[in-house]
């Protein structure tokens, strides 16, 4: 998908929202602008800054959009950080423990209770992120 | 023994060697790796492997291959599992008299020798000697010596578990964290190797135990092997501090081979960094912002480094842990290296000559 189709997408379904719309704007030109090895390791943080809302945590709605079907700039990683520890965790692995509600801790082999609290997501930029990044702009 | 006795036996031989590992804080993944490598059963996490090894099985050799597996697993452990090491250079020939005294030391009668190479049981170890106690030698030239250790866990306290006066006088918290400490035995180790003229000091790590810690329990291992040595060398032969590991800092950063997965340094533009990456899988070298910083100053003084490399098992990796109060300093010393990620003893020997090269 070229950058102005998925701006145009993200017109069209944004169209009722136009906060969020512009943020998402905002963030496919953090994503096109940026060198790939600065974008291996994104933040809902940074991304709530590329967004420029002025309620930073509206942001999420953002993101949800973006990791959708329909514009799928972002896909979310997973990582176990416990202390000093800091695992990634595939996702399977996460919807197993979210389905089970039993997560064993990588290193310890222990049962962790309150595992949701240790499990923190970044994101990474999908396939059509990359790909999107490679194509002309309008 | 009947067939049933037997397999009862064989069972819990098998879990023997399972609890004691789980008491030594392996490293899950690995011992699922050194599992796997065996082809032995294996689970994510402690409870369901425990359950698997206690299940029954169609023969009793099946509980004869565990055993063995698990034995090999668990003795590899207690020789290559994390530990720290300092390294004294001593005469060759004295090294080859040493060597023989070291049978000679240990301590049949001892509280550690009757369960020896496994651990006693946690009831015993509460009433155990914390000073080291030679428990095993070999030909090679190794001596075990066992203690009693404690070790500091923080844990995470749920507030649920309270009544609700307790959960009142915290509510203003977000996070409680309680400090335990709790005992371990330790299996130190002291290597004498007459074709290297080197006698190496092994602090089990197994659980971690801080660097204060570490740095305590080396000087009692040397001063008590100078005084066994005293009268049938008629010297000490652990002197001089031993091998200084600072100089490695900068050859292993250097040393194109491996992963840099932690650096501590210092810079001409006054400030300190710790610098770590998020995966074994990534080199602190390659990283953009670690690169162009180097490039921006030229050079900085590297006073603590942590490095892996690839093997089969795993991850093993070496430390330097230094201060940065060394970093760059006239007389920079740092008197002990740690050896961790280790399988057995190839990834052990390859990381201990990284070291000590």
């Amino acid at each position: 998908m070229r950058r102005d189709q998925a701006e145009a997408r993200v017109a069209e379904d944004l169209r009722a929202n136009p906060q969020i719309e512009r943020a998402c704007k905002a963030i496919l030109e953090f994503a096109a602008s940026r060198s790939e090895e600065v974008l291996q390791h994104i933040t809902f943080g940074a991304l709530a800054r590329a967004s420029q809302l002025a309620d930073p945590s509206l942001a999420v709605v953002a993101i949800q959009y973006l990791t959708g079907d329909r514009v799928h700039l972002l896909e979310p990683r997973f990582e176990f950080i416990d202390g000093d520890l800091i695992e990634a965790i595939e996702i399977s692995e996460v919807n197993e423990a979210r389905r089970n509600g039993t997560f064993y801790h990588p290193e310890t082999g222990d049962l962790v209770t309150d595992f949701e609290s240790k499990l923190i997501v970044h994101f990474v930029l999908s396939d059509m992120g990359k790909s999107l990044r490679n194509s002309s702009s309008v | 023994m009947t067939r049933l006795e037997n397999a009862h036996t064989m069972i819990a031989e098998a879990i023997a060697y399972l609890d004691a590992l789980k008491r030594r804080s392996i490293s899950f993944r690995l011992l699922q790796n050194e599992l796997r490598v065996r082809d032995l059963p294996t689970a994510k996490g402690w409870l369901p492997l425990l359950e698997k090894y206690k299940a029954k099985v169609s023969s009793p050799t099946i509980y004869e291959e565990w055993t063995a597996g698990l034995q090999g697993i668990y003795w590899n452990h207690i020789l290559y599992g994390p530990k720290a090491v300092r390294v004294f250079k001593v005469e060759k020939d004295v090294c080859e008299k040493v060597k023989k005294l070291l049978p000679g030391l240990v301590s049949k009668k001892s509280e550690f020798a009757k369960n020896y190479p496994l651990p006693i049981s946690e009831t015993e170890l509460q009433k155990a000697t914390f000073n080291p106690t030679p428990t095993g030698s070999d030909d090679a030239g190794r001596l075990v010596l066992c203690a009693k250790r404690v070790f500091k866990a923080r844990e995470p306290i749920e507030l649920n578990d309270f009544d609700d006066e307790i959960k009142d006088a915290f509510g203003n918290y977000d996070e409680l964290i309680g400090v335990r400490c709790g005992v371990t035995q330790a299996f130190d180790r002291i290597d004498v190797l007459p074709e290297k003229g080197e006698i190496h000091v092994y602090i089990d790590l197994s659980p971690m135990i801080s660097g204060e810690e570490i740095t305590r329990a080396f000087p009692f291992h040397i001063d008590q092997f100078n005084r066994w040595m005293a009268g049938p060398i008629g010297h000490p032969v652990l002197v001089d501090g031993g091998v200084n590991f600072y100089p490695a800092i900068a050859k292993l950063y250097n040393d194109a081979d491996g992963r840099i997965i932690r650096l501590g340094h210092a810079t001409g533009t006054k400030s300190i960094k710790e610098e770590r990456m998020r995966s074994k899988l990534l080199d602190l070298r390659e990283e953009l912002f670690h690169k162009e910083g180097i490039k921006a100053i030229k050079d900085t003084d590297a006073y603590s480094i942590s490095k892996v490399w690839d093997t089969a098992s795993g991850f093993p990796k070496a430390v330097i842990p230094g201060h940065f109060s060394m970093a760059g300093a006239e007389k920079a010393l740092v008197r002990y290296a740690i050896i961790d990620g280790c399988a057995g003893i190839t990834d052990f020997d390859m990381i201990l000559s990284k070291l000590n090269n």
